[in-house]
C-alpha cells in the first residue's frame, strides 16, 4: 500500500526542492576552491538556483497561503513584517535541517516562533497545515481541486454547485487512500501529528478530515 | 414539476452545516487587506540572501585578518543570523553553526573536500590500485620492473582499500548525518564513473605500452648481444679489406685522406653514424654508430699503419696486423710483430679448426701475413698471406663463417620471441 514517488509539481517534491535548493545555494555562496563543483562557473550557478528558487518560494507561498492567512487570522495578526520574519526563519531552518521532509514542521514552528502565540490558539489547525502537502497528491483532479477550493481557499470566489457536497465527501475518501498510500513515512512527513495506526482506524464519511479541514 | 425541484433543492442539516462551514473557512482563508502574501515571501527571499552575502563577505574578510577582537564582536551578529532570536534549541544549533563556521576550518576544508575532491581521490587510486595490479597479473606481469613483486602487491591492497574505505564514506556515513547532499552525490556520481571509465581507458593504454616496452625490452636483452657480435664480425669482415690496403701501403701518403673515402663506401650514411674522435699521423679513430643495431651502442674502428683495431663498447673486439709466422703447435701458433721491440703474440686455433691449421702453417714458417685475431681470447679467426693477393693458396678467414653461425642463432632466438609474444 505504501507508495514512496511524489508528483513531479505536487507539494511535497516542492518541499524537498526547497530545501535542497536552499542548502545548495548557501553553499555556492560560501564555495572555494576547494570544492571545484560548485566553484566552477558560481556566479551562473548562482543566478540559475537563485531563480529556481524564486520560482520554488512563490509555488509553495501559493499553496500554504491559504492556511498561513488563517493562522494570521487566528492570531489577530495582520502584520507584514512577520509574514517575511516567518519565511525567513522557515528558510534558516530549512538549510539546517536534516531531512528533506522537514519543510512543514519548520513553516509551523517558525509561525509559532515569530507569532509568539500559544500553541492551544493554532493547535486546532496543525492537521489541516499538516494535510496541505497531501492534498496535492490525490490522483483525482475534481478531488484535488474541491479540496483546495473549500479548504485552503484557492478558488475564485464564484458559488460552489449543490454537488459540491458529496464531491467533498469523495474527496475526503481519496485524500485518506493518499494517507494510506504514504503510511509508513507518514508520521515523520507529519512530524508526529498523524500516525499510520490512527489513520488506519478512520472510516467513512471520514468526519475527522471534515472536521479538521473546514470546521476549525 | 415545480415540486420535485423544490424537493432537490432542499438542504438537509448536513448540508447546510457544512455550506456555512466552507464559508467560515472560506472568510479565514481569503486574504487580509494590506498583506500581499506571496510578495512579502518574495522579498523575505531577496532580503534574507541579501543579508547572507554580506554576512559572507564579512566571514570571507575576517578569517582573511584572522583578528579575534573583531571576531568576537561579530560572533552575536552571526548568531543572531542563524537562529533569528528563537528557543533553547535553535540558540545551540546556532551557536553550534557559528562556532563551527568560524573555529573549524578543518572540518570545513573536509567538507570541501569531501565534495570536490574525493572523488577524483577514490577513481584516482582506484586506477594506480588497478594498474599495480595488473602488473602482476597476466601478460603485463614483467611491466613494473622496478617494483618487487612484494612490493607491488603491498601498494596494490592499499590503495585499493584506502579506495574503498573512501567509496563506503562517500555513499554511506553510519553515524546517520549525510556525508553529502543529494546534488553533490549526483555531480559526483558523474564524476565517479567518468573517473573510472578514464582509469580503465588509461589501464588498458598503460598495459598495451608496458607490454609493447616489455617485447622491445626482451629482444634487445636477448638478441642485442647476438646482434652486436654479427655486427662486429661484420665490421671486421669489411675492415679486413680496408685493413688491407692501410697496412700494404703503410709508408706513403696521409692515412686520414685514404680512410674517410673509403669507409664512407663500406658504411652509407643512411645505415651508419660515422664521427672521427681522433686523428694524429700516425693513428685515427673513428666512432661507429650503425643503425640495425638495438642496443644503440657505438664501436671504435682504430686505424694505424700497424694495426687496425676493431673494439666494442665493452672492450671487446678484434685486431687486424701483419704478423711473422713463428712457430705452430697443434692448437696454437706463435707470431711475432717484426719490429723493432719484436713483440710476440701466441694465438690459438678453435678445436674444430685446430688440425688443418696446424697442418697448412707449418709450411708457412717465417712469412708475414695479415692476421685477424680476438683480443679478448686471443683467439685466430683471419689469416691471408701479407701479399694481399686473394689468389694465395693460403687464404683462410674465419669470419664469414663466424657471421653466418650468429645469423642462424639469432632467426631461432627471434622466432622464440614471437612465440612467447604470441
Amino acid at each position: 500500500m505504501s507508495r514512496r514517488t511524489f508528483k513531479k509539481d505536487g507539494t511535497v517534491k516542492l518541499q524537498w526542492d526547497f530545501i535542497e535548493s536552499n542548502k545548495r545555494y548557501d553553499r555556492i555562496l560560501v564555495a572555494t576552491p576547494l570544492n571545484p563543483l560548485m566553484w566552477f562557473r558560481k556566479d551562473k550557478k548562482e543566478k540559475k538556483l537563485s531563480q529556481k528558487l524564486d520560482e520554488i518560494e512563490n509555488r509553495l507561498a501559493d499553496r500554504y497561503e491559504g492556511i498561513m492567512l488563517q493562522l494570521l487570522r487566528k492570531a489577530n495578526i495582520a502584520d507584514d513584517t512577520l509574514v517575511r520574519l516567518i519565511w525567513s526563519l522557515a528558510r534558516t531552518k530549512a538549510m539546517l535541517a536534516r531531512d528533506k521532509w522537514a519543510f512543514p514542521r519548520v513553516l509551523w514552528e517558525s509561525y509559532k516562533e515569530q507569532a509568539k502565540v500559544d500553541d492551544s490558539m493554532i493547535s486546532v489547525l496543525r492537521p489541516k497545515f499538516m494535510l496541505r502537502q497531501f492534498v496535492d497528491e490525490i490522483e483525482n483532479s475534481a478531488h484535488r481541486d474541491v479540496l483546495r477550493a473549500l479548504a485552503y481557499g484557492s478558488g475564485n470566489g464564484s458559488a460552489f454547485p449543490k454537488e459540491t457536497f458529496t464531491m467533498f465527501n469523495s474527496a475526503l475518501d481519496s485524500l485518506h487512500k493518499e494517507l494510506l498510500q504514504q503510511s509508513s513515512s507518514v508520521d515523520h512527513m507529519t512530524d508526529g501529528t498523524f500516525r499510520a495506526g490512527e489513520i488506519k482506524t478512520f472510516r467513512k464519511p471520514f468526519v475527522e478530515y471534515r472536521d479538521w479541514l473546514i470546521k476549525c | 414539476m415545480k415540486r420535485k425541484k423544490d424537493t432537490k433543492n432542499v438542504l438537509t442539516h448536513e448540508e447546510r452545516e457544512f455550506w456555512e462551514d466552507v464559508r467560515r473557512t472560506q472568510a479565514e482563508t481569503a486574504p487580509i487587506p494590506g498583506i500581499d502574501f506571496k510578495a512579502l515571501v518574495a522579498e523575505s527571499s531577496k532580503t534574507f540572501w541579501s543579508i547572507r552575502k554580506a554576512q559572507i563577505e564579512r566571514d570571507k574578510d575576517l578569517k582573511k585578518s584572522l583578528n579575534f577582537d573583531q571576531l568576537k564582536e561579530m560572533m552575536p551578529e552571526e548568531f543572531a543570523w542563524t537562529h533569528f532570536y528563537s528557543n533553547q534549541g535553535d540558540l545551540r544549533r546556532g551557536f553550534a553553526h557559528a562556532a563551527l563556521r568560524f573555529f573549524d576550518p578543518i572540518r570545513e576544508f573536509f567538507r570541501d573536500f569531501a565534495t570536490s575532491t574525493l572523488p577524483w581521490a577514490a577513481s584516482l587510486m582506484l586506477l594506480i590500485g588497478a594498474v599495480l595490479l595488473m602488473s602482476r597479473i597476466g601478460p603485463i606481469a614483467q611491466a613494473v620492473p622496478s617494483l618487487t613483486q612484494g612490493m607491488s602487491y603491498f601498494l596494490a591492497i592499499l590503495f585499493l582499500s584506502v579506495a574503498v574505505y573512501i567509496t563506503i564514506r562517500f555513499f554511506w556515513n553510519p553515524s546517520g548525518v549525510s556525508f553529502m547532499g543529494l546534488p553533490e552525490l549526483k555531480n559526483s556520481t558523474g564524476a565517479l564513473v567518468g573517473g573510472l571509465c578514464g582509469a580503465v581507458v588509461v589501464t588498458v593504454l598503460f598495459g598495451y605500452a608496458a607490454q609493447q616496452r616489455n617485447i622491445v625490452k626482451t629482444t634487445r636483452a636477448e638478441v642485442g648481444p647476438l646482434q652486436e657480435e654479427i655486427q662486429l664480425t661484420n665490421t671486421v669482415s669489411k675492415v679486413t679489406s680496408l685493413s688491407d690496403s692501410v697496412l700494404a701501403d703503410n709508408k706513403t701518403g696521409s692515412l686520414e685522406n685514404k680512410l674517410d673515402e673509403q669507409l664512407k663506401n663500406i658504411f652509407p650514411t643512411e645505415r651508419a653514424t660515422l664521427k672521427k674522435v681522433q686523428s694524429s699521423d700516425d693513428e685515427v679513430v673513428y666512432q661507429l654508430t650503425q643503425a640495425a643495431l638495438l642496443s644503440g651502442s657505438a664501436m671504435k674502428l682504430s686505424f694505424s699503419k700497424q694495426k687496425v683495431d676493431v673494439t666494442n663498447d665493452d672492450g671487446s673486439g678484434y685486431r687486424i696486423m701483419p704478423l711473422t709466422l713463428q712457430d705452430t703447435k697443434s692448437n696454437s701458433a706463435s707470431f711475432s710483430s717484426g719490429t723493432t721491440d719484436n713483440q710476440k703474440i701466441d694465438l690459438h686455433f678453435s678445436e674444430d679448426e685446430a688440425p688443418q691449421l696446424s697442418a697448412l702453417l707449418r709450411a708457412y714458417q717465417g712469412r708475414q701475413m695479415v692476421v685477424t685475431y680476438d683480443v679478448s681470447s686471443s683467439t685466430l679467426v683471419g689469416l691471408r698471406s701479407a701479399d694481399n693477393s686473394k689468389s694465395d693458396p693460403f687464404y683462410y678467414n674465419g669470419l664469414y663463417e663466424r657471421v653466418k653461425q650468429l645469423s642462424l642463432k639469432m632467426d631461432a632466438s627471434k622466432s622464440a620471441i614471437v612465440v612467447a609474444a604470441q
